[in-house]
């Protein structure tokens, strides 16, 4: 009768098929929030992504057009002749503006003055802006602070030099400026998407799931049901922890597979290994959060104290990683950040996610400090699950 | 193997400020129904669970076939159905999910008698789990643990929320696996049904096992009681005085309890047929009279 029964020691079916039967829902709807959230993010980073690459060329005829409007002024300084920029798309004998040029251009070696680079500079700015009046009222305004001065460097003719010149006579900051100019808005949503956006609903997940795979069973009784059938305490926890570990990792797989879509179809090509990467470490810290919330699951018999436990962990890492986004150097570098809150980034375990060290996989030059951090976090997620299981195993169960 | 089935062993769990169970011994033996009758809180879950091998024991132990309940629980699983006294069932949507789920638990093919048990219980397993009554959870529980068809159940309170005409059922099927040879322990608050059905029945009392009384041995009492009231004091004292074949204690007033050998009835009544009296009534030995007299008895030491 009950001699032939088959025991379950290391792992049990029937309870991964009820694991799997009583959280589809709960998975599927995170699934479909988190591939939504990867995908719009990946559209807003798309749409950061064309509007910037373009600039560089906007900066070069931005540069060579003021190079040529400094020419025509010093011309103007030296001779009385007023050159104009009107007046050089309406004539259509250029000498007088090739001789300038020419003159002007031979003082410096960096300066390649001609009437043809004037033009095309015209001609891409004209396409960004429509005009280039703007360009020009701006180039006489700073012309005319620095008149001064006396004779520009070409230096002084940089994109750069020339804001700095202008915004100080604004009476601001000029470094600030330079550095909000500077700050790579893509990565910054980047961040915000690895280490706050992108967590909420795994989070969600693995504390909700974390505690109905073990305390809230034992909590309500259902886990009897188990227990009482030939299934070892050890293939329960090995069952649970098997899910717990490998549902996270096909929602982040799926999650990968979205971005890297999305970008392709969006773009026409993506950075697989480096994508691959950054959702290979958001799997390990989520696993590290995971153990603990499984490891409460464990300890506790009262499904409201390991809810706590769990989702107190996580609401703590979700919490310190948003304000030390605050305190992240591109934030203080925006001026919107606070330096000081950069302590929360080590209070937390999202702090460990290091994503702009896994943003360098792919490239040729990758900085592998993100390894430690990652093993600091799978320690923590192997450790977590094996006190779990141990105290599982020998409980008290109120059954 | 002996046919002690199962075994209690100076069983102690103390949970602190007197709860729990304290030195509880007893057994079971093959093809027997044991009641485990005591108040709420008394301890019955708790000397349950520690049968299933759920907790662990501060002292003593609890052997299921001679293999220890908590260090070897897994080896107990395939010789045990349960039923816990809490009916909660895991996240599934219908009955029929659970208890497909549960015979893969069990590793059962064949649902003929799954199906002859909810034919009997008259259970609509389609039904959603969470939306059951009471009276179908506790069905469904039964359908789950019995269709194991395993040498032992444990039934933890087996008929709360059952309606009265099921709980004859229920206790019909009880029978009928007893008849099968099943060792059956059951623990219940309700005195009648014990009485119905089991060979032996235990009493616990805040964790201290009372008194384990065999049931069977009542039901076929070779002694009767007999309550009797006489007209008058003389003749009461007469009749005691003539009877010494019966045991008899004198009452308030004129009456008198008489406790008498089945086969010496005749020659009371005869006696007795002598005096004018007003009453005769016969006192059935109920578990529940023992209870409170063992109740009783059990609290005066502690002063309670």
């Amino acid at each position: 009768m009950g001699n032939n029964t088959k025991t379950a020691k290391h792992f049990s079916v029937p309870l991964m098929k009820q694991n799997i039967k009583s959280n589809l829902v709960l998975a599927v709807v995170i699934t479909l929030i988190f591939c939504m959230i990867t995908t719009v993010i990946t559209a807003a980073m798309n749409m950061m992504g064309t509007t910037t690459s373009p600039a560089v060329d906007i900066e070069d005829a931005q540069e060579q057009f003021y190079s040529h409007l400094f020419a025509m002024a010093a011309y103007k300084q030296m001779t009385g002749t007023e050159l104009s920029v009107d007046d050089f798309l309406e004539t259509d004998d250029r000498s007088t503006y090739d001789t300038v040029f020419e003159m002007i251009g031979s003082q410096s070696e960096d300066l390649k003055l001609s009437s043809d680079v004037f033009a095309d500079s015209i001609a891409v700015l004209t396409e960004a802006d429509g005009s280039v009046d703007s360009y020009v009222e701006q180039f006489e305004y700073i012309y005319a602070l620095s008149d001064e001065k006396g004779v520009f460097s070409d230096e002084e003719l940089s994109i750069d030099e020339m804001m700095s010149t202008m915004i100080s006579g604004m009476g601001m900051d000029a470094d600030q400026f330079n550095k909000m100019a500077k700050m790579d808005r893509t990565s910054m949503l980047n961040k915000m998407y690895f280490t706050v956006m992108g967590l909420i609903p795994l989070l969600i997940f693995v504390v909700i799931v974390g505690n109905s795979l073990i305390a809230s069973q034992v909590d309500c009784g259902s886990m009897a049901y188990v227990l009482a059938t030939p299934t070892k305490r050890s293939a329960v926890a090995n069952t649970q922890a098997i899910f717990l570990i490998l549902a996270p990792l096909i929602i982040c797989m799926l999650g990968c597979g979205v971005r890297i879509a999305a970008s392709t179809v969006l773009t026409g090509e993506s950075n697989i290994a480096m994508n691959a990467a950054l959702y290979g470490g958001m799997y390990v810290l989520i696993e590290a959060i995971g153990g603990l919330c499984y490891m409460g699951s464990c300890l506790f018999n009262q499904s409201k104290k390991a809810t706590a436990f769990g989702g107190g962990i996580a609401v703590w890492c979700f919490i310190a990683s948003l304000l030390g986004i605050f305190g992240s150097e591109d934030m203080v570098n925006m001026g919107v950040g606070i330096e000081e809150l950069g302590i929360f980034n080590k209070l937390t375990l999202v702090g460990l996610y290091d994503i702009k060290a896994l943003a360098t996989v792919g490239s040729g030059d990758v900085n592998y400090d993100f390894v430690w951090k990652l093993c600091v976090l799978a320690g923590i997620a192997i450790v977590s699950y094996a006190i779990g299981k141990f105290r599982f195993q020998k409980k008290d169960l109120p059954l | 193997m002996s046919d002690i089935m199962i075994k209690v062993a100076h069983l102690t769990k103390d949970y602190g400020h007197e709860h729990g169970i304290f030195d509880i011994s007893l057994e079971v033996k093959k093809g027997e129904v044991f009641g485990y009758i005591g108040t709420n809180g008394s301890g019955k879950t708790t000397t349950i669970r520690s049968m299933m091998g759920f907790i662990q024991p501060d002292a003593g132990s609890s052997t299921i076939m001679g293999m220890d309940a908590w260090s070897n629980s897994i080896a107990i699983k395939p010789y045990v159905s349960y039923v816990p006294g809490e009916i909660a069932f895991p996240g599934l949507r219908t009955g029929t999910d659970f208890l497909k789920l549960q015979a893969e638990y069990l590793g059962i093919t064949d649902f003929t008698y799954m199906n002859k048990l909810i034919k009997l219980l008259q259970l609509d397993p389609s039904a959603n789990l969470k939306r059951m009554s009471k009276g179908m959870k506790q069905k469904t529980a039964l359908v789950a643990a019995l269709m194991g068809d395993r040498e032992i159940l444990i039934l933890d309170e087996p008929t709360t929320g059952l309606d009265p005409l099921m709980r004859e059922v229920f206790l019909d099927l009880i029978r009928e696996e007893k008849a099968k040879g099943k060792t059956i322990f059951m623990s219940s608050h309700i005195f009648e049904e014990i009485e119905g059905v089991c060979d032996k029945a235990a009493m616990i009392k805040d964790g201290h096992l009372i008194d384990i009384m065999d049931v069977h041995a009542m039901r076929h009492e070779p002694t009767k009681h007999f309550h009797v009231l006489f007209k008058n004091g003389v003749d009461r004292d007469a009749f005691m005085a003539q009877c010494d074949f019966a045991h008899c204690v004198q009452e308030k007033e004129s009456g008198c309890n008489i406790t008498v050998d089945i086969a010496q009835i005749k020659k009371m009544l005869v006696q007795l047929n002598c005096y004018p009296l007003t009453r005769l009534s016969e006192e059935h030995e109920t578990l529940e009279k023992k209870f409170r007299e063992a109740f009783k008895k059990g609290a005066a030491p502690d002063g309670k």
